[in-house]
């Protein structure tokens, strides 16, 4: 069965909702309703046609800060520390095996892979966080904390055009 | 005169409802329904009803206030009922409440019934090239009632029913504990920026200069004006004990500036240094800045539970399916620093 791309589809609901529908909705909720969904279906559109682009480099930004984190953290020197459990979690995200390298991957796969890198984020920034508090002259904590946040502030400005990383007030 | 139909309700059931809770057994018709457009935290209808009684029938115009299907946050009906019906006679203006519902057998859903009020609640009305000449006035009013607000004695306007929230930095942590709470439950993707905003709010919470009434959405489009009157302020759902500062947050969101007036009427410190004369204390600005990042994370959280919502189809509404507003998250990290 052939269907035209998902974002043509999106598109098209939008036109008819423009051309069709609206002019003819006498009702102010139904009309200011029917003009948000249209809104959203622009958007929606618009993101699919990135999304591939967008999840690949958000991927490879999130791989990239993971691995600067993991490499500015020491070897532990105990099995069972706060810190190996750490750089075992980051490293067993990492080490999930996605088919990056082909070409027809689906957006599907690509987000799974966002949701895995993700999700080690978040549990190492937690992690980090509590190793800083017992250790906060710790360097390399920090270092590592950096890394995982420079990846937050780039994919902040990315949502926001409007904001220039120098508009970033540093005020910790 | 014939009922009016209704797509979102039974007309019928309605007007048996009135008849009983508002008009002593005697009749009630609705007239016309409309449902206006506003939050999703809650359905709005305007109704135009005709009250019978033994001089002849009386029209009255009633607004009700009904639990939506599946919400963007849990709310409690009767809580915002309650906030509206112990401020009737205080010095806030808002429209008195009538009667509450909480059998969904009436109308599927638990609802109240308030009071028809004149004016305009335009979230835009900045855009209107009426508002210019109003601003000043319009602006002075909507300071000078938060600082009436928040200088309420909670226990003479007996709001203790609301809890409290502690004193020190726990109004603060406890707010951020419960927005947290839900984020957690409704996260459908990893968000580390949300994560960061969190550990930072926790170091940074601020002491709270008093417990006060907070409106928890107090910004343009949230009350009703007609020229340069403002006649009521509406929405009651987020209102709770709390730090007064939090209000400031929400009323500074960058969204709901224009240029640089906050909420479309003072620069920033115009708009303090009146808020103080009204309070009556001094403003910590950093607690303010604490709050702007409380609220930026609060919109962020309304957008993920509105997208969570959607993908459950508790909720129909589409304007949710993509998440959150995207430059908040930017927003957050401008204010913190992270």
């Amino acid at each position: 069965m052939y269907l035209p791309p998902l974002a043509e589809i999106l598109e098209g609901l939008q036109r008819a909702l423009q051309r069709s529908v609206i002019p003819a909705l006498d009702d102010p909720y139904a009309r200011t309703i029917a003009m948000r969904v249209c809104g959203e279906l622009g958007t929606l559109a618009g993101r699919l046609v990135d999304v591939r682009r967008w999840c690949e480099l958000e991927n490879a930004e999130a791989r990239l800060a993971l691995q600067s984190a993991l490499d500015a953290l020491a070897p532990a020197d105990g099995e069972a520390s706060a810190l190996a459990d750490l750089r075992a979690t980051v490293a067993a995200a990492l080490a999930r095996e996605f088919p990056s390298d082909q070409p027809d991957r689906s957006e599907q796969s690509l987000a799974a892979e966002g949701q895995v890198l993700g999700g080690a984020i978040e549990t190492a920034i937690l992690r980090l966080h509590e190793l800083q508090r017992l250790q906060p002259a710790d360097a390399s904590l920090a270092q590592a904390r950096e890394a995982l946040r420079a990846v937050i502030r780039a994919q902040a400005v990315r949502r926001d055009p409007g904001l220039d990383a120098a508009q970033i007030q540093h005020r910790n | 005169m014939g009922s009016a139909t209704s797509a979102w309700f039974d007309v019928r059931r309605l007007e048996e409802w009135l008849t009983g809770r508002l008009n002593d057994g005697r009749g009630v018709n609705v007239l016309t329904v409309e449902r206006i457009t506003g939050g999703q935290s809650a359905e709005t209808y305007r109704l135009r009803t005709l009250f019978a009684g033994p001089d002849g029938a009386q029209e009255r115009g009633l607004v009700l206030r009904r639990d939506p299907e599946g919400g963007l946050v849990e709310r409690d009906i009767a809580r915002e009922f309650g906030v509206m019906r112990a401020l009737a006679d205080s010095p806030i203006p808002l429209p008195r409440v009538y009667a509450l519902e909480l059998d969904p057998g009436w109308l599927g859903r638990p609802f109240f019934v308030d009071e028809a009020l004149p004016g305009t609640a335009d979230r835009n009305l900045f855009n209107a090239p009426a508002f210019a000449a109003h601003r000043p006035l319009l602006g002075a009013q909507f300071v000078d009632l938060l600082a009436k607000m928040h200088r309420l004695d909670v226990d003479k306007w007996n709001l203790a029913f609301l809890g409290s929230p502690g004193e020190g930095r726990l109004p603060a942590l406890r707010e951020v504990d419960l927005w947290e709470d839900l984020f957690r439950r409704r996260q459908r993707e990893p968000n580390s920026l949300l994560v960061e905003a969190f550990l930072w709010m926790r170091a940074n919470a601020p002491l709270a200069p008093r417990v006060s009434l907070v409106h928890g959405e107090y910004r343009p489009g949230n009350f009703l004006y007609d020229g340069p009157r403002l006649i009521a302020v509406l929405d009651w759902e987020y209102a709770h004990l709390g730090d007064p500062n939090e209000d400031l947050g929400w009323a500074f969101m960058k969204q709901f500036r224009v240029g640089d007036c906050e909420s479309g009427f003072f620069a920033r410190e115009e708009f303090l240094e009146r808020y103080e004369a009204g309070a009556g204390w001094a403003v910590d600005r950093e607690a303010v800045r604490f709050w702007e990042v409380f609220s930026n994370m609060k919109v962020v959280c309304i957008g993920i539970t509105g997208q969570d919502a959607f993908c459950r189809r508790t909720m129909d509404f589409a304007p949710f399916a993509a998440g959150p507003t995207m430059n908040v998250y930017a927003e957050i990290v401008r204010l913190t620093g992270l």
